[in-house]
């Protein structure tokens, strides 16, 4: 549990304290494609690109694997596949450089009564910059978890991301006035939410617009650049 | 009795068995619905306010809707009621959790956990297990209740039947001294005899007839020492012939039954008669079955003390068969132009 929030906590590196959550706020039944996320984005000097996820370079370079496994299965979809592929046509794949490591986030949205709402989860690190001293990360072996933020288009060149407060969030469950199922690391004094998807979308949609789970120190605010 | 009927309907012991009930339900909701290892604050207040929703649902239920539609000409209208309950009160469940809560308890965080359908099937569950304990309850109660009215049942006939004794023993005598005063005006010498042998049979009602079963044998002895008493006042004219035959030990009977019908037998035959008169008499025991048959032609002129008195002792002994033999007897009474019979079956 802990390498995994670790992990995560080194990649969703723009915000501090989110919230980490074991089951995807967002399914392939939920998903909702928003054309005004496409792009390059900039916060200060970090740019972050958004592409959707058929178009996008990792799809594109993972595409022979994808159908080399099909051709194995008599070129018949499975089930996961096609759940998968119904939600890949409406989500977007984020990717952003930094520190000489290339970061790829899987991100999908979904519109609840209180927004719109993405969650991210990572799918690849890749050290661009052999000089880094940062450790090389394997994602392979690791159980996916999820990060979610509230999306806020101000015009159609800045877009907002609220990351859930996370502190905020863990001191409610642990005075007890949250009810909502979660693991707690005492030693490490993490925690990880593992309420369903649909207890997550309940969720946000009863306190998707309290300001209490939002702060400035949460938020990105992204200008697009192309 | 009624102690322990209003010890059981006490108001403050019912209100007791219905805390408990909740408390225990309580308890079981707050280890279904805690979220960690063991229960959080939040849990107490989200289990609480779950069960006061089905807490109105359930007396609904139990205190109008059964009362007032529970039987079977309102149980479709009852059936459609308990639906609509069922439904308003698990939506009023879902909406609170959903989206009232916040507003009502802004410090605290939680969402209605489960679905509609969930929260419907909460409902039933719950409107069962109470309804089910509730028959339980009434079905207890009625059984005391029925147990109760055996008891009274039982002491009222007890009593009725002690007053039907007390009645006959003086019938016997008004009549036997009736007869005794005749001889005395004959101026008889069988009447000391008479006297005596009316000691004996007074000791008999007086002691002997207490218990409401007495041996058979003992029974036929004062039958036996009736109608020698009745024969030393009677004329020469009067047939008397007794026929007892079967096994007649080890069997009980009720005192005084079988002396009433001969008593009846000789007031309006053997004492009314101017002309021959004939009283037969016929008991046979047979598998614990008593046939008793008497026969007797009927007087002319009949009893000279009449009144209130007239017929009390077959009236008597009827009620007293109904109660001592229900459904064990069978008595036919046929009054002739010229004769009287009486034919009595008795499971002993």
């Amino acid at each position: 549990m802990k390498k995994i929030i670790s992990a995560l906590s080194i990649i969703i590196v723009t915000t501090t304290s989110c919230v980490t959550s074991l089951q995807p706020l967002v399914t392939y039944k939920t998903a909702i494609a928003d054309y005004r996320i496409e792009g390059t984005w900039r916060q200060d000097e970090q740019e972050y690109t958004v592409q959707k996820t058929f178009n996008s370079d990792f799809f594109k370079k993972n595409k022979k694997d994808l159908e080399k496994s099909r051709k194995e299965d008599n070129g018949r979809l499975s089930e996961k596949d096609k759940k998968d592929s119904a939600l890949f046509s409406k989500s977007y794949i984020i990717k952003y450089t930094k520190n000489g490591i290339q970061y790829l986030l899987f991100g999908s949205m979904i519109k609840l009564n209180s927004g719109l709402f993405m969650n991210f989860t990572p799918v690849d690190v890749t050290i661009t910059d052999s000089t880094t001293k940062e450790p090389e990360i394997n994602l392979s072996n690791r159980l996916d978890s999820y990060t979610i933020a509230r999306v806020q288009f101000t015009n159609s060149n800045i877009m907002k991301l609220d990351f859930i407060d996370g502190g905020y969030l863990y001191d409610q469950i642990k005075t007890g006035h949250m009810k909502i199922k979660n693991e707690t690391d005492e030693l490490y004094d993490t925690f990880l939410i593992t309420a369903s998807t649909k207890e997550l979308q309940q969720f946000l949609e009863k306190y998707g617009n309290d300001s209490r789970f939002f702060n400035k120190e949460n938020s990105v605010t992204l200008n697009r650049k192309s | 009795m009624k102690k322990k009927y209003w010890e059981l309907n006490h108001p403050v012991l019912r209100i007791l068995q219905h805390l408990a009930f909740w408390v225990l339900s309580f308890f079981v909701f707050l280890y279904i619905f805690k979220t960690g290892v063991k229960p959080e604050k939040v849990d107490y207040v989200y289990t609480s306010l779950f069960q006061l929703s089905l807490i109105p649902a359930v007396y609904i239920n139990l205190e109008l809707l059964l009362p007032k539609l529970g039987n079977r000409k309102r149980i479709l209208f009852y059936l459609l009621s308990l639906i609509a309950l069922i439904i308003l009160f698990a939506w009023i469940n879902y909406n609170f959790f959903d989206n009232w809560s916040a507003k009502v308890f802004p410090d605290y965080f939680f969402i209605s956990y489960f679905t509609f359908r969930e929260i419907v099937l909460f409902f039933i569950v719950y409107i069962i297990i109470t309804m089910l304990l509730k028959l339980s309850k009434s079905w207890f109660l009625v059984s005391w209740l029925q147990k109760e009215l055996l008891e009274k049942e039982k002491q009222k006939a007890e009593v009725e039947l002690k007053a039907l004794k007390a009645q006959i023993n003086p019938h016997f005598f008004f009549n036997t001294l009736n007869s005794i005063y005749s001889m005395a005006l004959d101026k008889d010498d069988r009447l000391p005899g008479t006297v005596l042998q009316l000691s004996d049979l007074m000791r008999y009602f007086l002691y002997g007839s207490r218990d409401n079963f007495i041996p058979l044998e003992k029974d036929l002895t004062v039958v036996k020492e009736y109608i020698a008493l009745q024969k030393l006042r009677s004329n020469a004219q009067l047939d008397i012939e007794t026929k007892i035959s079967g096994e007649i030990r080890d069997q009980q009977i009720a005192p005084l039954l079988l002396i009433t019908f001969l008593e009846n037998a000789f007031k309006h035959g053997a004492k009314g008669s101017s002309g021959n008169t004939f009283i037969k008499l016929d008991i046979k025991v047979e598998k614990n079955k008593l046939n008793f048959t008497i026969e007797n032609n009927k007087g002319i002129i009949d009893e000279v003390n009449t009144g209130d008195h007239n017929g009390l002792g077959l009236e008597n002994v009827k009620r007293q068969l109904e109660l001592l033999y229900p459904g064990k007897h069978l008595l036919n009474i046929k009054d002739e132009q010229d004769r009287f019979v009486v034919a009595l079956q008795l499971s002993l």
